[in-house]
This record gives structure tokens, sequence and C-alpha cells, in this order.
């Protein structure tokens, strides 16, 4: 044990300015990202208010929130819409890398490139806009569905639907980030030796098989980082639901965040907010872990 | 666990963390958008002579800087805004500065208030009003207005009234707030040969108009009228028909409840039902906004006749209109008070108090009166109106033009409408607006209540499965009032 300080002493000693140059990151995150965090959790103790004292009152707020069955709904609609977001958004992701490593027209890679990762640059806003306005009684799909089912067509207002709400909000989320998966998959897939593809094709293997033999298992490192990185951010969509969200769906789409953002930001209840927070906060921890050791995540750097 | 497996959780821990931080960047401001250009018919006017004015300079005794968090009050940019800041601290003789968060005023409002930031006044909304003097964090100052000769006399009592709190009043008035009325089309109406003046009243008689507009109209895309059903925004003028008022309302045993959840509001619901089943309800009324609404209504698209909204936007769609050189012919918006309720009169919705707050920590309590008391004066309301005298408009003795910038600004610098009661304004109001003002007589403000959102939410929700026949009206009203019990907005 002793020995192993020493080895640690001697290597932090070694590579001291190393060290250095991390102190300003290492500031930044406790400054902007861990006071907050703990200021957040001590205020999930208490009642807050916002000028004057405020009064510590046990787990009060996490009772709250563990008993309210909108924070239930909550959680099973962050569940769903985001687990179902990162599944579909992965596919997606990874089915666009494949097609784009087939192209062989370096103009045409480059405009199916920019034209999936285009989405992924604009905010919440615009995307969710133009879906609202895409799926609009007078938008684009209802203008499809009229001119197959002809002039008797009752246009729906599909952003109004329920049993359609979690299906869009996955479908446009996986929509705006996939292009940026491609990227991150496409950036694995170029570094793939070459020689292993004419290696194959000269042992007479098909396309498909050296997708299936080659590209894939050599990403597979790839796929895993980005899968932990991505469940990361599954309990945190806030400002697709913002944008998106109306009361017609709300049973069905409002997550947990949208509800800290309501009690918190709307209703000035800063404690109940921080308790669900920290909720969000150690569930994330669990999901991720729970990923970490289902993908074989240490495997990476073994 | 390895350095690895810490690394990574970490990482997770810090992106979690932006969730105790603060949640998303996309939150709302507050606009006063609803009652923006209500004067902007004309660029001169002769309605007020200097000598006439009403001022704060007689009222309470203050000095010192006052500090003020505004949303929509002042410049509409940062050169405007410093001539605001000085034009006000001219004329009540304090030092006064004004933070006006560009966007996600609620946000800024909770950090600033929640790291203890020394303002004077800051501006509120009904439910932010009803929250803050619930937490404490809202100063007292129900003595100061009592001993305020410019408040007491120059407002409205009934104004104090709906703002009163367990008797206590904790802020004083950014603006007067209007009513929201139906507004209608009268240019389509004409092409239908319809008279506006003499629709009647009543769930047939407003079924009627429709159905004449709609079949009037070639356009498979008009629907004759259109609501912002998913947070029941307005439907006030009817829901008269039933005597249901907006909102929540107490019973004979001091009980909340909501009169559009009881059974007695179900024939208005089943009214949109039909309207919704004969193609008469926008289906887009379900998702649309308030911005959506009035696109539909404006002169360029014309895809709906009908809708509920507020006094000044009658006159904003015409000077709209007419500053694209579209003539009155072609496009006029009129308006109308709803159907009648059953003892023959009309229920208008007016809009929930936008206030400025007493901070319980603000140093300067005397000032902030003070500006309280300039606002409510003919000549705090010109500056929260039509602007700065000398950039928005230029004049004396009651000839007075709008400059070109003041033009732009639509005579609202945060109040179209000033609390002042006996206000004159500088330059006429947009055609229509006189009319739709003459029925505030109907209007009266909604209870204040801090979960306002959670009402809109619930009663929008059931409201459309009702319209849309996913539920029977009196399951969909059990299952309404159910929800906002449970949710603390109702007692019952």
């Amino acid at each position: 044990m002793n020995k192993d300080k020493k080895n640690l002493w001697r290597k932090m000693k070694r590579f001291r300015s190393i060290y250095l140059l991390m102190l300003p990151v290492l500031i930044y995150f406790v400054v902007f990202s861990y006071y907050p965090l703990i200021l957040g959790i001590v205020k999930s103790f208490q009642e807050v208010k916002l000028l004057g004292n405020s009064e510590f009152v046990g787990l009060e707020n996490y009772k709250t929130v563990f008993t309210n069955s909108q924070y239930h709904q909550a959680f099973i609609n962050s569940l769903i819409v985001g687990g179902g977001t990162f599944v579909f958004q992965f596919v997606w992701g990874l089915v666009v890398a494949l097609v784009l490593n087939e192209i062989r027209v370096k103009i045409l890679r480059s405009a199916f490139q920019t034209v999936t990762f285009i989405p992924y640059l604009l905010s919440w806003s615009v995307v969710g806009g133009l879906w609202i306005t895409i799926l609009s009684p007078t938008g684009m799909v209802n203008g499809f569905l009229r001119l197959f089912e002809g002039a008797s067509y009752t246009p729906v207002a599909f952003m109004a639907e329920a049993h359609y709400a979690r299906g869009i909000m996955i479908f446009t989320g996986a929509w705006k980030g996939a292009g940026y998966f491609a990227a991150l998959f496409m950036a694995s897939i170029v570094s793939i030796d070459g020689s292993l593809y004419e290696a194959a094709r000269i042992d007479g293997a098909s396309r498909i098989q050296q997708i299936r033999y080659i590209t894939v298992p050599v990403i597979v490192p790839t796929m895993k980082v980005v899968a932990v990185l991505s469940v990361m951010g599954i309990l945190r969509n806030f400002d697709q639901i913002f944008v998106m969200m109306n009361a017609t769906i709300s049973d069905k789409v409002k997550n947990l965040l949208y509800l800290i953002y309501e009690q918190g930001i709307l209703k000035f209840n800063v404690g109940e907010a921080t308790a669900a927070a920290t909720v969000v906060l150690v569930a994330t921890l669990l999901i991720t872990q729970a990923v970490r050791k289902l993908l074989h995540y240490d495997a990476i750097y073994e | 666990m390895n350095s690895k497996k810490w690394l990574t959780m970490g990482m997770a821990g810090v992106l979690a963390a932006g969730a105790l931080a603060g949640c998303g960047t996309s939150g709302t401001g507050t606009s006063s958008s609803g009652e923006t250009g209500s004067q902007a018919a004309g660029t001169t006017g002769t309605a007020t002579t200097d000598a006439a004015k009403t001022t704060a300079k007689s009222g309470t005794k203050a000095g010192g800087s006052v500090k003020i968090l505004a949303s929509v009050t002042g410049g509409k940019d940062e050169e405007e805004m410093k001539l605001f800041e000085q034009a006000l601290s001219e004329a009540t003789g304090l030092d006064v500065t004004i933070d006006k968060p560009a966007s996600d005023y609620d946000k800024v409002l909770m950090q600033k208030l929640g790291a203890g930031s020394d303002y004077d006044l800051v501006y509120v909304n009904a439910p932010q009003y009803a929250s803050l003097a619930d937490q404490g964090a809202l100063l007292d100052i129900t003595s100061y207005v009592k001993n305020s000769d410019i408040l007491t006399n120059n407002i409205d009592p009934q104004e104090w009234a709906d703002i009163t709190i367990d008797g206590k009043v904790y802020a004083g008035f950014n603006k007067k707030e209007v009513h929201r009325v139906v507004a209608i089309n009268n240019t389509l109406m004409k092409k239908a040969g319809l008279d506006y003046k003499t629709v009647e009243p009543t769930f047939d008689g407003y079924y009627n108009m429709l159905k004449t507009l709609k079949n009037a109209s070639s356009d498979p895309e008009f629907y004759p009228i259109n609501a912002v059903m998913s947070d029941a925004w307005d439907l006030q003028p009817y829901f008269a028909a039933v005597g249901a008022k907006e909102g929540v309302v107490l019973d004979e045993n001091g009980k909340k409840y909501a009169p559009y959840a009881e059974d007695s509001a179900a024939p208005v619901w089943e009214w949109f039902k039909k309207l919704y089943d004969d193609g008469l309800l926008d289906p887009a009324s379900f998702v649309d906004k308030t911005k959506d609404m009035r696109a539909k209504m404006e002169a360029s698209s014309q895809k709906t006749a009908v809708t509920a909204d507020w006094a000044a936007w009658v006159g904003l769609h015409n000077s709209t209109a007419a500053a694209a050189g579209v003539s009155t012919d072609d496009y006029e918006i009129v308006s109308l008070p709803g159907l009648q309720t059953p003892d023959g009169k009309y229920m208008l919705g007016k809009g929930s108090a936008s206030l400025f707050a007493v901070p319980a920590n603000a140093k300067n309590v005397e000032g902030a009166i003070k500006v309280l008391e300039y606002f409510a004066t003919q000549e705090g309301g010109e500056l929260l109106s039509t602007g700065i005298k000398d950039h928005d408009y230029t004049g004396t003795d009651g000839n007075y033009t709008l400059t070109d910038i003041g033009a732009t600004h639509g005579n609202d610098h945060g109040a179209p409408f000033p609390i002042y009661k006996d206000y004159k304004p500088l330059f006429p109001y947009a055609a229509g607006v006189e009319e739709a003002m003459s029925y505030a007589k109907y209007a009266s403000i909604d209870m204040i209540i801090p979960n306002e959102s959670d009402y809109k939410e619930i009663v929008g929700k059931w409201g459309i499965r009702i319209i849309k026949g996913e539920v029977f009206t009196s399951e969909g009203l059990q299952s309404m009032r159910d929800e906002l019990v449970e949710r603390g907005v109702t007692e019952r």
C-alpha cells in the first residue's frame, strides 16, 4: 500500500506540469458543476424561500416526489421517450454511417452526410416548430394523406393525438440526433485498415458480409462509448418537450425535467424541484452504471 | 471500482448536475404582446395638453436610487432603455436603473431573487405574485398605498381589490389589463351576407353564423372559428352562455372550484363538439398557440374568421393590414362580447394582473412607491405607452407626432393601456379598439392562483377529449374535476 502511494506521489511529481494544466478545468468543474450540485442537494432538504431563511424539512420534499403520481408518470415518460429516442437514434445513426461508408461518389457522400447532420445543428425551437407544422392539419403529412384518401379526408391534428405522442417525440428526437451519431461512427469506420476489406473481397466476401464481419466488429468499442454517453442524457430531455408538448399529450410526454422546471421556475417551489433533480441525478448514475455492466464497457480499455 | 469507472461516473454526475443547476434554456419570457400596438392607428394626436397632465411630483417624498427588474417595461433596446431610465429619473427625481433580461424572464427572476439581488421593484405576473407573496418574498405595501393620494385616487379601487391577498397588497401596477372579446372578420361576414351586429348571442345564433361563413368559403383549409383549446384560452365569451366564470372561483362555503369543470358547463363543451364534428372548429385549435390563431386571422391569411382575443388585437389586426396597404373593404376586424348569460348579460375575461412588486429586501421602498405613483399618472402613462418625448414622439400642447422610431414601437413601452383611470392617450386608438373597449364593463379578472398553468393544462386536456368525442361529456368533466382536485388547483 505504502509502495503504491509512493509510486503515485512520484508519478504526480514527475508529471506535475501536466497536472497543473488540469487545474483550470478542475476549478471550472468545481465552480460551475459540483458547487451548484452540492447546493442543489442541500436545498432539496429545505423548504426554500427565495428571500429569507430557508428551513430544513428533512425528507419531506423527497416524500412528495416519491408519492406524487405526477412524478411517477413523468419518470415513466422520461424512460420511454428518452430510452426510445436513444435506441432509435443509435440504430438510425449506425445505418446512416454504414450507408455513408458504402457511397463511393465523394460529392454524394458529402451531400448525404450534410443533410443528415444539419438537424443536429438546429435548436429545438426550430426543429420542434418544423415538425409541429409538418404534422398540423394543414401540414405535409395530412397533405399526403389527403392525396391518397381523396377530398373526403378529415385532417388529423397529430400533435393532439395522445397515442401518437411518444412515437412523435421518439422519431423527431432520433431524426435530430441521428446525424451526430453517424458522424461519431464514421470517425471510427474511416480508421479501419483498407487492406482488411481488400483481403475479404479476395476471399469472395459480399458487401453485406464485409459490413457484418469487418465494419461492425471494429466499431463496437465506439458504439459502447456512444451508448454510455447517451444513456446519461436519457432523463435530461427538456427542450424538445418544452417546445413540442401541449395539454392534450402532456400525460404521455411530460417528463421529469419539465416537471422540475414547472415546480422550480414557474412556481418557485425550489425545494421540491431540487429533490426531484437529485432523484434524476441518482437515477442517471444508476442507469449509467447498469448500461456499463451490460455492455462490459471496461473491456474497451483492457 | 477502478479509476476509469470513477471517471465515467463523474462524467455522468457532471451531466446530470445540469438538471440541478438549471433546467434547460428555453424558458418563457413574459410578453406584453397581448396588448401591443393598440394605438397604432395614427401618427398624429391631439388628446391632451401639458397643463392637463397629472404628475407624480406631489406624491410620496423619496430620493436616492431605485433598481427595477423588468420584463416588458422600458426601452426596446439598450440605447432606448437609457433614455427611458433618464426620463423616469427626471420625472421622479430618483436615480432609476432598469434591468430587462433579453429572454427567459421567469428564470432570471427566480435566480435574481434566489441570489438575494437587491431590487426595489420586480415585474411579476399574477401566479408569480401569489407564489412570492405566499413565500414572504414580497413586502406588504398596503399602508403605503393607503397613504398615497395618487395610488388611491388615480387607480380604480377594483384594481386594488383584484390584487389584494388576505387584506394585503404587495405590488403596484405595470398597466391596466384589458379584456378579451370575440374578434370577427367583418369582410368575410359581409361576403357571406351577414351583419355582425345582428348575430343572435346564443349557441344557435353563433352556430348559424359560423355555418354560413363556412358555406360561403371555397377554401378547404378555412375554418370559421379558432380558439386556443390546449390551455382553454380564452373561452369565456362562450362559457358566458351558462354563466360559467373562467378559472377558479369560491363557492358559498369558501371552497375553490372551476366552473368550466362543472356539469352545468356541459352544454358549452357539447356545443364545441358540434362545431368540431361539423367542420366549423379548426382542428388545429387543439395545438395552436395564440400566435398561430392570430396568424390565421390576419389579412394575408384569413384562414379563420372568429377568434377570442385581446381588445387591442382587434386594432392591431386592422392597423397591420392598413400599414400593408390593405383597404377596409378587403379586411376589417370588428368585435362582439360573445354569448349572452342566462340573465341576459355578457361575461368577458380580463387579463390577469401584470405588476411591479416590492421585494422583501428592497432598499428604497419610498423610491419604489414613488415610481409606482408615477406609473399611475397621465405623464407616467404616456411614457409607458407612447414612450419618450422627442424620441418616440414630438410636439407640445396637444399636437403630437410620432417619430419613425415611435411609429415602430406601437405605443407600447410596457403599458399600452396605462393604469391611470382617466388616462387620455396621446394618439387615437386603431380602428376597432374603441368598439372592443366598450365591452369592458362586462369584463372581470380571474382569481389569482399560483397553479394557473395546471388549471389550463387540465381543463384544456379534458375539454379537447370531450370535443373530440374520446370521452363522454359527463365522464370528461368528472375527470377534469378529479384531476383539478388531485393537483391542488380546486377543492371540490
